[in-house]
């Protein structure tokens, strides 16, 4: 059967208030590279703003079908009858599909955009293509999750390499929580890839992702205290 | 400027503004064509719009032109330096 609760029931809804978090982050760095773009009238700012609105939108799909999830694990638990059971499951199906895939792929657009961003590849044409691969991917990762996080893990790991030589040519406090932010951030998927192995790492996952996301705002808020 | 490479309209406006700041909100249009490294006809096309938005304004001194940040305009700078600073972070 196919499987897609991971979280240890004591977890329930913590890991929805860590994916809250990331959504304050991501949305607080989405608008302040818009603010950024209305002067520069620069691409890069705002496909950067463009790429950290989908992973808060992607944050949000998560959290409704988390939601969703637990919620029927609830429903069974305690009132359960069979009739009720099977018609929501059909609809909770194509519910969970769909917010899945909409999870997966804003989650890889984001993560390849910022891939883009990161090298300098601004070709349309390469972005429509990555869009349809991407597209396959959070399709068909439905039925394998491994996969979808181990793309993940490799963009998100050129992406690492990238701000962590940006760190290493500024050595700024700055450019330090953005690197370690993504290091973090590509470890997650890491322990999400294995997460099948033990429950309890889902929770490491869900942590060293909201310690990703603790870094980049730790970032944004040294930039604004100055 | 900072690097070698081509710089963008947020380099060119932290120019001028750190230009005016740093001559003590006095500068000439000169200097700060000078020092901002830009042409007389794109310098007049940036004063234009900076002025237009509030953030430098010009004024005399016996008889010459000078020009100086507004108090939006040195809010504008700070915040303009924060957020280059920002976007640098993730080298962009």
């Amino acid at each position: 059967m196919l499987r897609l609760l991971f979280a240890p029931k004591w977890f329930y809804g913590i890991d929805i208030a860590f994916e809250i978090v990331s959504i304050i982050v991501a949305v607080l760095i989405s608008y302040y590279s818009y603010k950024l773009y209305t002067i520069s009238k620069k691409k890069e700012h705002k496909y950067f703003h463009i790429f950290f609105l989908m992973i808060a939108i992607a944050f949000v799909f998560k959290i409704l079908t988390n939601f969703d999830l637990y919620f029927e694990v609830l429903n069974t638990l305690h009132i359960g009858s069979m009739q009720i059971q099977y018609i929501s499951k059909n609809i909770s199906t194509i519910y969970r599909f769909g917010g899945l895939f909409m999870y997966r792929l804003l989650t890889a657009l984001f993560a390849y955009g910022l891939y883009m961003l990161s090298y300098r590849k601004h070709d349309r044409k390469d972005l429509l293509l990555f869009v349809y691969f991407l597209s396959v991917l959070a399709f068909f990762s439905y039925y394998s999750y491994f996969l979808f996080h181990l793309t993940i893990i490799i963009i998100l790991g050129f992406v690492s390499m990238n701000y962590w030589r940006n760190f290493k040519k500024k050595h700024t406090t700055n450019s330090k929580c953005v690197a370690y932010g993504f290091i973090m951030l590509s470890l997650a998927h890491l322990v999400f890839a294995i997460v099948e192995i033990d429950l309890a790492l889902y929770v490491v996952a869900e942590v060293l992702q909201l310690a990703g996301f603790c870094l980049l705002l730790g970032a944004f808020i040294s930039v604004i205290r100055k | 400027m900072r690097g070698g490479g081509r710089r963008d309209r947020v380099d060119v406006i932290l120019a001028i503004l750190e230009t005016i700041y740093t001559e003590r909100n006095e500068a000439k249009p000169t200097h700060i064509m000078y020092k901002a490294n830009l042409s007389h006809k794109l310098m007049d096309s940036y004063f234009t719009e900076l002025i237009e938005k509030g953030i430098i304004e010009k004024f005399d001194v016996k008889g010459k032109v000078r020009i100086k940040l507004t108090e939006r305009g040195s809010e504008f700078l700070r915040e303009l330096r924060k957020m280059k600073s920002f976007m640098e972070s993730f080298g962009l």
